[in-house]
């Protein structure tokens, strides 16, 4: 039973840990940071606290390249250490003041992403994690869940009152 | 069924997370009542909202400071390249007494301070008449015949590969609680290192790892890549004999 299987083997795919090559680990991780700093925006007030959020995720990772290296779904992992190191880390989280941008976003779409990371930042940790991990990063409900360490009805529930709080912020507040 | 509860629903079907039976319920409802539909696409809209803005940063550029972050920040043994191929100066985490002594100590410990009998049919593990551990008959018969990823009966076989000096090496766990690395050699599977650690149980966030020490070991003695099945599959083929 794949579920049951402690070497985490996938029918159709075996994925070997790759036990030599550290350096095939580092290259996996390269592979992911997109993903990663997508997350970390979705999480962070801005582009620079969000950057500080995936190093010390790819810090924490690479400090247990034993697990790193056995991992068959690096992208799930890699993303809970994201959401640990959100939860744990007081500078990046949404209670730190902004840094004080040093020029105003350019473009219209930069806009749009700060005004919607600081609609984001008003929202209680649990609903801006749901918000981040299923409209964000596209998480199944269940995949969310995990991620969250809570049932998917918990998981649910927190994402509508987190949709139902957000269209409220982004109607009411941000347009300029 | 609560407002919310509904609505939870159809958040649920704008999101795609319904089944197939599920999402024709809703169909159905929506066909009834258009203030149905437009809750979906409101939750639709603001996913869309969500998702043209942040798919953006999949565009950019990763920042130097991560890309170098992620190839030279220290890894667990504290190294920072390839594990190098050759023979390191400094000696290994575990030579080969030091886990000879501690895996002596583990099986005694295990079979309540009786001498290991020097060969047994029921003894996972005995010792050699040279001092060293060899695999009893079920393990030797699992690792001789199982392919990676199998486990039916006791031992499970974990990856496969050829040390150093040509031998072929396996990883394997007995019933979950004795992990180790055993080698093909003349007299049968040496046991080169035992963990008397379970393995991991997979939980929701890490998969399931191998103790640190077995993966040391399978560091320190590999030579080329880890072995596919159809590498094992030869492997097997030739019972396990180097070239």
């Amino acid at each position: 039973m794949e579920e049951n299987d402690p070497w985490h083997r996938r029918a159709g795919a075996r994925s070997l840990p790759a036990v030599v090559d550290v350096q095939k680990a580092r290259e996996q991780l390269v592979g992911l940071l997109p993903r990663l700093r997508r997350f970390a925006r979705a999480l962070a007030r801005n582009l620079h606290d969000a950057d500080d959020l995936v190093q010390a995720a790819i810090e924490r990772a690479l400090a247990r390249s034993d697990q790193l290296r056995a991992q068959s779904h690096p992208l799930h992992w890699m993303l809970g250490i994201v959401r640990s190191a959100w939860s744990d880390g007081p500078g990046v989280r949404r209670g730190a003041t902004p840094a004080a941008p040093r020029r105003g976003p350019e473009t219209p779409e930069a806009r749009e992403l700060l005004s919607l990371q600081e609609a984001l930042a008003r929202l209680p940790e649990e609903q801006h994690l749901a918000i981040a991990l299923v409209l964000v990063e596209g998480l199944s409900y269940r995949e969310a869940a995990e991620l969250a360490s809570v049932p998917v009805p918990t998981l649910t529930a927190r994402l509508l009152r987190a949709r139902r709080t957000l269209q409220g912020l982004l109607a009411a507040g941000t347009r300029r | 069924m609560t407002m919310s509860h509904s609505e939870e629903t159809l958040m649920a079907y704008a999101d795609e997370q319904l089944d197939p039976q599920g999402r024709a319920q809703v169909e159905a409802a929506m066909a009834a009542d258009p203030l149905l539909a437009d809750k979906v696409s409101q939750h639709r809209a603001l996913r869309a909202r969500l998702r043209r803005a942040f798919d953006r940063v999949l565009e950019e550029p990763v920042p130097e400071r991560l890309l170098s972050c992620a190839r030279t920040a220290p890894t667990l043994q504290g190294r920072s390249n390839v594990i190098p191929l050759r023979r390191k100066r400094q000696p290994a985490r575990w030579s080969w007494a030091q886990a000879g002594t501690v895996a002596a100590a583990v099986l005694l410990g295990l079979v309540a301070g009786q001498m290991l009998p020097r060969s047994s049919d029921t003894e996972p593990i005995t010792r050699a008449s040279d001092g060293t551990l060899l695999a009893g008959s079920t393990l030797a018969h699992a690792l001789s015949s199982q392919l990676g990823g199998q486990h039916s009966g006791p031992v499970q076989i974990g990856v496969s590969f050829r040390s150093r000096s040509g031998h072929y090496c396996r990883t394997f766990a007995l019933q979950s609680l004795l992990t180790g690395l055993a080698c093909r050699e003349e007299a049968g599977w040496r046991v080169r290192v035992l963990a008397e650690e379970a393995l991991q149980a997979p939980d929701d966030r890490e998969g399931a790892a191998l103790p640190s020490r077995i993966t040391q070991a399978v560091q320190d003695q590999l030579a080329i890549e880890p072995l596919d099945a159809q590498g094992e599959a030869v492997a097997r083929a030739r019972d396990w004999k180097p070239d």
